[in-house]
């Protein structure tokens, strides 16, 4: 156990070169298992199933003025068996304030420091299934034509808004009565008022989309179709087509942090390889009493390896440990902790481990052969 | 009538494709229990005899049985090694990170000793050797005579019918040399081991039964002191 550590310098580098792909490793697994997490966190069944906006609409999130009209002409498709008209208003991070001066200041010092705005969305509030709202943790539900919010636990938590405080949208103000929690983050992080009071206050007759609710042994795909071509100015996306588009965005991080790992890794086990080539060099003539002394091959060979592993662990616990700590310190810094939480799952670190290891074998591999093909006469005669 | 123990049939090695013929059609045999001595100056084949009884190496033609294993069949003899073999070199090469004890303790790792064991048998090893009260010392703190004493408890930690010893004492001063010198003796005497010793020091190479003396990779002499 101690031989690995003889020159400390040589062994610590090594391990640093490790660790660092390791950390990387750790860091970019646990970000990507998190996002994946609160990402696919249970699609609540009764939310809607294809979103319908104006063709206008450049991309998701901003929408183009879509005809009211249309809710009651797309309610009349067939298949559809719910329509919720939704109507979106950007508001800018100033617009959030608690009931009591004391706590406005930190409020809106944690506003600022986050995107800088959001989105509040007017909804009837029976159609509030279908933006995927059911669970309602504190509070209750807006009532129509209220000036009353409902908000999701991770904006309050962002935002530091709690029952009674006040978000001003086109200078009315509304008051959070409600909040709710449904456990994805996406779904979490949006504020619900009503969809007449909004159009009312903003001077809209239109909406920004409309979500549609299909019956249960409804084609999907197909109705979005058939829509599309009835009506040429709707533009449609299933929920579906976001599984898939959120899955090839994940797909893709998974593929660039396994290609960044692999780099470092790489490196780091070039740097084992030369450790554990020159510890052979300097140690041949240990290695040739060793044999003289009755160890066979097998056994040096094992020795150099074990060594080679051990440092190759220690770079695995020391860069998972360096990897969560780095994405702790980088959430703390860029968002409140409560927004995101990282996807601790035994994988990434059986992987960081798994991987520790096999450069660990591979790198002390070649060097150890070497060692165990050492004729004894040579090496003892080694000064 | 004492077994012979080890029978070298005209033994040639030589090096760097056949330029320097370190030994040139060796025959010696040598029975259980003797305290023989070699001899002769450097260069004269002498340490690649040893080698050559110790299988570490092999000859390129001629034989070599010794403990009826014939060493030119060309298999693994780390084992042959193990269990027939102690060795002891000028230097005495331990390790230096492994305490005194742990050192002792190298050649055991092989087998199937339990650690108990282990401890056990190394530190009656090391107290025969003198130096019980050193186990858990670094051996780069002890001298040159205390180092050699405990490359000798390792040597014998495997009880081996043969030690083989190459210049134990060639870089100890006199006084110390003498002193390895009779610890060896009386290692030989109480456990019957077959003791072999490597030298170019005649005061050395008279302490034992017998002088085999080389000279150019051959034997020259052969006679009982």
């Amino acid at each position: 156990m101690r031989n690995p550590f003889r020159n400390k310098t040589r062994s610590i580098l090594s391990i640093t070169g490790i660790a660092v792909g390791i950390t990387i490793i750790v860091a970019l697994g646990l970000i990507t298992t998190g996002l994946e997490d609160s990402m696919t966190e249970t699609l609540n069944d009764n939310a809607a199933e294809i979103t319908v906006s104006s063709a206008d609409s450049e991309s998701m999130g901003t929408y183009a003025e879509l005809n009211s009209s249309y809710e009651q002409t797309l309610a009349n498709v067939s298949g559809v068996e719910e329509t919720a008209s939704v109507l979106s208003v950007y508001v800018s991070s100033d617009a959030f304030g608690s009931s009591d001066s004391s706590s406005q200041a930190s409020s809106s010092a944690m506003a600022s420091s986050g995107f800088g705005g959001e989105t509040v969305s007017g909804v009837d509030p029976s159609k509030l299934n279908l933006v995927g709202v059911t669970n309602i943790v504190e509070g209750s539900v807006y009532a129509d034509n209220s000036t009353d919010a409902l908000i999701g636990r991770s904006i309050a938590d962002e935002m530091n808004l709690t029952i009674g405080d006040t978000i001003t949208v086109e200078d009315t103000e509304f008051t959070v009565t409600g909040i709710y929690e449904t456990g994805n983050m996406m779904t979490d992080s949006s504020i619900y008022v009503s969809l007449n009071t909004l159009q009312n206050i903003s001077d809209a007759d239109y909406v920004s989309y409309i979500l549609l609710k299909t019956s249960a042994d409804a084609n999907d795909t197909q109705i979005s179709e058939n829509i599309k071509a009835t009506y040429t100015d709707l533009s449609t996306t299933t929920s579906e087509e976001s599984a898939q588009m959120m899955s090839d965005v994940m797909g893709m991080i998974d593929t660039v942090t396994l290609a960044i790992s692999l780099l470092a890794i790489l490196v780091g086990g070039i740097g084992i390889v030369n450790t554990m080539v020159m510890t052979v060099y300097e140690r041949t003539k240990e290695i040739g009493v060793l044999k003289a002394v009755g160890w066979s091959n097998r056994r040096v060979l094992l020795m150099i390896v074990g060594e080679s592993v051990v440092l190759t662990v220690i770079s695995g616990i020391v860069g998972s440990i360096a990897g969560i700590l780095i994405d702790e310190i980088g959430i703390n810094l860029l968002a409140s902790s409560s927004e995101f939480s990282l996807g601790f799952t035994a994988d990434t670190f059986i992987m960081a481990f798994g991987i520790a290891i096999i450069v660990g074998i591979l790198g002390g591999l070649y060097p150890a052969y070497t060692a165990s093909k050492l004729a004894p006469t040579e090496a003892l005669r080694y000064e | 009538m004492a077994k012979t123990l080890i029978k070298l049939d005209d033994v040639v090695k030589a090096y760097d494709d056949g330029q320097i013929k370190a030994l040139n059609g060796v025959n010696i045999e040598i029975m259980e229990n003797e305290f023989v001595s070699i001899i002769g100056p450097s260069g004269s084949g002498k340490s690649t005899l040893l080698n050559m009884m110790g299988a570490l190496d092999v000859p390129d033609s001629g034989s070599i049985i010794i403990n009826d294993v014939d060493l030119t069949s060309g298999k693994d003899l780390s084992k042959f090694r193990r269990k027939n073999i102690g060795f002891i070199f000028q230097l005495h090469n331990l390790i230096p990170n492994l305490s005194v004890q742990e050192n002792v303790e190298i050649p055991l790792l092989e087998t199937n000793t339990t650690e108990k064991e282990s401890k056990k048998r190394s530190k009656e090893m090391l107290e025969a050797v003198g130096l019980g009260d050193r186990l858990g010392q670094n051996p780069t703190k002890l001298s040159g005579g205390q180092r050699q004493r405990v490359a000798i408890a390792r040597a014998l930690i495997n009880n081996p019918p043969i030690i083989l010893a190459d210049e134990p004492t060639g870089a100890l001063d006199q006084k110390t040399g003498k002193k390895i010198l009779n610890l060896l003796k009386e290692l030989h005497q109480k456990s019957n081991v077959t003791l072999i010793i490597v030298t170019h020091d005649p005061n050395v190479a008279k302490q034992a039964d017998r002088t085999i003396e080389i000279m150019d990779g051959e034997v020259i002499n052969d006679y009982e002191n």
